[in-house]
């Protein structure tokens, strides 16, 4: 399964039901949990109904980090054992990660008005994933500067192992600082500071922001393998078929 | 050790006879921080809370700027294809071209540091402590941006790229020069954001210095 995986060509046709039924479940699923969360959760007591866009800007955020992560593996993986489809991968989740940190700012600085009293503060959380963008921004501008594929996987390998050191500030940013940013309210082993009511559609949102991510990474992929194979036969045969 | 030291003289040699082109980001430095304490008005407190965060930024825009230059004569003329053929010659190689690039623009800068904050009123002991901080502090920007450098040589139009690359990673590091700067100022306690300085330091030295062969071999292959 996994060697045949990581062949461009079994890839592309492999992946392609899973798109389907990735955007199927994770548009159905936002649906679900934005609906919930709109209209069925009561106001919190302190922040009222700006609660409500927690359930956009804590997947959010919580995505942009994890694609981050991915990003890095996925460079040290090129950069280890050359792998084809991790660097497939970098090229299709780059552009993906800037726009998701870019939801998490934007919702974050809506969510700060009303319950901060200011739209940005310049704080260690803030900043880290304001600079989290840039280095999105940067992975896809590197990329796109270098003409030849195998320097610019290589470079933008280089560059996502080297910005992963920002993921931990992020992560640690609320903890050592003292900031306006509260400290994470869910974390695994410890009791959870939201009660239920509140919880369930953020989780509904968070599961289905995953998956639909996932499913636009690989819609994204197949469009990068299309490109890079077009003069393979793998790839006329399949657009004969089409 | 010998490859060091002849790269190193090379280096500093040909920075020195090229002339001017050295002084060039000293002059940046100078200029743009004289053009902040122009602007910044006439009140002291605001002039001197204010030049802090101003010299360390210019210093670091100015070490920004330089960094473009610190390959591209070499892989222009070849000399880099040659340092990076012979692989126990590359680290000893890569190790003095930072050295003799920090010695040219670094030191100057910081030297050069106090000077520029005169402009914006501040005390002699805050002066010296911007003098050390940024002196810890250009050897791990020096770091950084070469490694941006080496991953943008060879491209044409590498230098607003170099800076979106590499201005998200020296952020951390102007923050805590600043930090350091600020508490001193305030009579507060700095020690946490200095050793975060000189920790960004140790990293980017052992790491840096053994990842640029790698990268700059990539360079290699037109």
């Amino acid at each position: 399964m996994f060697h045949r995986m990581a062949s461009p060509e079994h890839f592309f046709a492999g992946a392609r039901l899973w798109v389907f039924w990735l955007y199927l479940l994770g548009v159905t699923g936002l649906a679900i949990g934005s609906a919930w969360g709109l209209f069925f959760v009561p106001p919190e007591k302190y922040q009222g109904d700006s609660v409500r866009i927690m359930y956009l800007h804590v997947p959010a955020a919580h995505l942009a980090q994890m694609i981050y992560i991915a990003i890095a593996v996925a460079g040290a993986i090129h950069i280890i054992w050359r792998l084809k489809m991790a660097d497939v991968f970098m090229a299709a989740a780059a552009p993906i990660g800037a726009i998701t940190t870019a939801l998490a700012l934007i919702s974050g600085i809506m969510w700060g008005r009303p319950t901060w009293g200011v739209w940005w503060i310049w704080d260690a959380r803030t900043t880290s994933v304001l600079i989290l963008f840039f280095l999105f921004f940067g992975l896809v501008a590197l990329r796109q500067a270098i003409g030849r594929r195998e320097r610019a996987a290589f470079a933008v390998s280089v560059l996502a192992i080297a910005g992963a050191i920002n993921i931990p500030i992020i992560k640690y940013s609320v903890e050592w600082f003292t900031t306006l940013h509260q400290p994470a309210s869910i974390e695994l082993g410890r009791n959870i500071a939201i009660d239920t009511v509140f919880l369930l559609p953020l989780f509904v949102n968070l599961a289905s922001l995953y998956v639909f991510v996932a499913g636009v990474i690989l819609a994204n992929m197949r469009v990068d393998l299309v490109n890079r194979y077009q003069t393979t036969s793998w790839v006329s045969e399949w657009f004969r078929n089409n | 050790m010998r490859r060091f030291a002849a790269t190193l003289k090379r280096d500093v040699l040909i920075a020195i006879r090229s002339g001017v082109e050295m002084l060039n980001p000293l002059a940046f430095f100078a200029l743009t921080g004289v053009v902040f304490a122009i602007v910044f008005g006439s009140d002291l407190d605001t002039r001197q809370i204010s030049g802090i965060p101003a010299v360390w930024t210019t210093a670091l825009f100015a070490n920004m700027l330089a960094m473009e230059g610190i390959f591209r004569r070499d892989y222009d003329d070849g000399t880099l294809a040659h340092l990076l053929l012979d692989k126990t010659a590359t680290l000893p190689a890569i190790c003095a071209k930072l050295g003799a690039h920090w010695l040219l623009t670094g030191l100057p800068i910081g030297v050069l540091a106090p000077i520029v904050g005169v402009g914006f009123g501040l005390p002699p002991v805050t002066l010296a402590m911007l003098m050390a901080t940024i002196l810890i502090g250009t050897p791990a920007l020096t770091l950084i941006g070469a490694m941006g450098a080496a991953l943008v040589v060879g491209l044409g139009r590498g230098g607003v790229l170099l800076t979106l690359l590499v201005l998200p990673l020296y952020v951390p590091v102007l923050l805590l020069g600043i930090g350091v700067c600020h508490q001193f100022h305030a009579g507060a306690v700095y020690t946490p954001q200095l050793v975060g300085l000189f920790a960004i330091l140790t990293g980017t030295l052992t790491a840096v210095p053994l990842a640029l062969g790698p990268i700059l071999r990539v360079s290699q292959d037109r």
